[in-house]
């Protein structure tokens, strides 16, 4: 299985940074788990990765420098530290935001030279390369805060008919991430 | 029409979004306020976006869609609500209504008898309440709506008129209510025109002027209330402070009434503006305005309730806020 190593920091010049700024400190709260061997660095996410038809299995080795993220955020610990102190009620949205930043980190990874330019709330993709009325390529995005693997195929195909089906759509990719265990899916569903 | 144009403005949209679900997660009351503003002005931008191409309805119903949503993020049911109005006549014009909209209709259905629900018991406020115990009742009601949607800007609009009416008053609380009832509605006549009438009341003077000095760049006919507040403020502003202050003063308040007079009829504040106009023409020809200001103007109702005495000026103003709160 391949591994591909990716400094968190990288994202300030992979991507836009008003992009990354608001979603590396959910990362970074997210991420890590709360026994002290899930807290070491690099945090391991297998990684499954589909398009026409071939299929890469792989493993994510995400990491970041503390002191290369706080040149672009001086306040990115202390909001990753409240966000920790929430309420449990609002635990999805730290889910939501922690989905984005990790998309953003896939699409750096393993669709290069491609940068999200919009983003959606309600219609799919979250993650726009192209606002092309009735051509729209980009990224749907999300997370779970546990159950692996099945919970990200049963999320998968939940998502893919609706996906295939959207006429506004010219490329989509999933792009699904689970806390715990860890695991990401990431699945070209239109092309 | 551009496209250039149409990705700058849904990339704006969209950076908005993102910072807005960011702050929305931290959970903490500022923090979801910031993160409604930047909802309300995503989901404007999304409605400004589809203007700037020649856009199919399939592409106007899904950035309705979105600045919906956006609304509904932004605890704003009633402006979700609008927008919604808005998908509904327009869905019928193309057989992908269903695939764009999906779950939203049920969203919309969800939140608007969630909010009808909480904003029942408000409806005992069909105006302005005029007792001190009417006063404090509401702002307990208008606190309790914020808490849960504080993306409306009409209710920090209430708060801010409650607090401003309250004894003792809270003028700090207050001018931060009407502060955010602009910021999440940038484009309202009323929260625009009002917060230059409350300024003068609720801040320090040299701010006060400076808020007054904003409004005079952007009077035009077309804003008669603005027009309306600005003349008022100018005058309020001004009391006490030497002959000749209070005469340049009125001066500029006598540009900014006839300015709001040269609108289109009928507005709902032409005698409020012929009124104040006449106040200002007598104060300038060094004259004291009497009732008589008010019955010329067709304000016979203010004169009605006026005490013995009482500055016509007062009475005016009195009478434009009641107004603007018994509208909001």
């Amino acid at each position: 299985m391949t591994a591909t190593p990716y400094p968190l920091e990288r994202l300030y010049s992979d991507q836009d940074r008003d992009w990354v700024i608001d979603t590396i400190p959910a990362v970074v709260a997210w991420v890590p788990g709360t026994s002290k061997k899930l807290r070491n660095q690099p945090f391991r996410f297998p990684v499954v990765r589909s398009s026409g038809g071939e299929v890469h299995e792989g493993v994510l080795e995400l990491s970041w420098d503390e002191s290369a993220l706080l040149v672009h955020d001086s306040q990115v610990f202390e909001k990753a530290k409240r966000y920790a102190t929430r309420r449990t009620v609002v635990a999805e949205k730290l889910t939501e935001v922690a989905a984005v930043g990790l998309s953003l980190v896939a699409i750096s990874a393993w669709m290069p030279g491609r940068r999200v330019i919009s983003c959606n709330l309600f219609a799919a993709p979250d993650l726009l390369f192209d606002v092309t009325p009735n051509a729209l390529r980009g990224v749907e995005c999300a997370g779970r805060a546990a159950g692996g693997r099945r919970a990200l195929s049963q999320l998968a195909a939940e998502k893919r008919p609706t996906l295939v089906a959207n006429p506004n759509l010219a490329e989509v990719t999933l792009s699904l991430w689970s806390k715990s265990a860890r695991f990401t899916l990431l699945e070209q569903v239109k092309a | 029409m551009s496209f250039d144009a149409y990705e700058q403005a849904r990339a704006s949209a969209g950076k908005l979004k993102v910072k807005a679900r960011a702050k929305l997660a931290f959970d903490e009351p500022d923090e979801t306020f910031e993160a409604c503003v930047l909802l309300h002005e995503a989901a404007r931008i999304e409605r400004r976006a589809v203007r700037l191409i020649d856009a199919a309805v399939e592409t106007k119903l899904t950035a309705l869609a979105e600045a919906c949503a956006c609304l509904l993020m932004g605890l704003d049911p009633p402006g979700a609500i609008k927008v919604w109005g808005e998908i509904v006549q327009l869905r019928s014009a193309t057989d992908s209504a269903a695939d764009i909209l999906g779950s939203l209709e049920a969203r919309v259905e969800k939140a608007r008898l969630h909010y009808g629900k909480k904003v029942a018991p408000l409806r005992f406020f069909s105006r302005a309440p005029q007792t001190a115990e009417d006063r404090h009742l509401a702002l307990s009601a208008v606190e309790s709506m914020l808490a849960e949607f504080p993306g409306i800007g009409s209710f920090w609009w209430a708060r801010y008129w409650l607090l401003a009416n309250s004894t003792p008053r809270r003028k700090a609380e207050a001018w931060r209510s009407i502060e955010r009832a602009r910021r999440l509605a940038p484009d309202d006549p009323y929260i625009e025109a009002s917060a230059v009438l409350a300024g003068v009341d609720l801040l320090p003077a040299a701010d006060a002027h400076a808020l007054l000095r904003g409004a005079r760049a952007v009077l035009q006919p077309e804003r008669p209330l603005l027009c309306l507040t600005t003349a008022l403020a100018e005058l309020r502003l001004t009391e006490g402070s030497s002959k000749a202050t209070q005469a340049e003063a009125h001066r500029r308040a006598l540009y900014a009434a006839r300015v709001g007079l040269a609108g289109a009829p009928p507005s709902p504040w032409f005698e409020e503006l012929r009124a104040t106009h006449n106040v200002l023409e007598l104060l300038l020809a060094d004259r004291v305005p009497t009732l008589d200001v008010l019955y010329q103007a067709g304000l016979a109702d203010i004169a009605l309730h006026a005490k013995p005495g009482e500055p016509v000026v007062d009475l005016l103003t009195q009478s434009v806020l009641e107004k603007m709160a018994s509208a909001a």
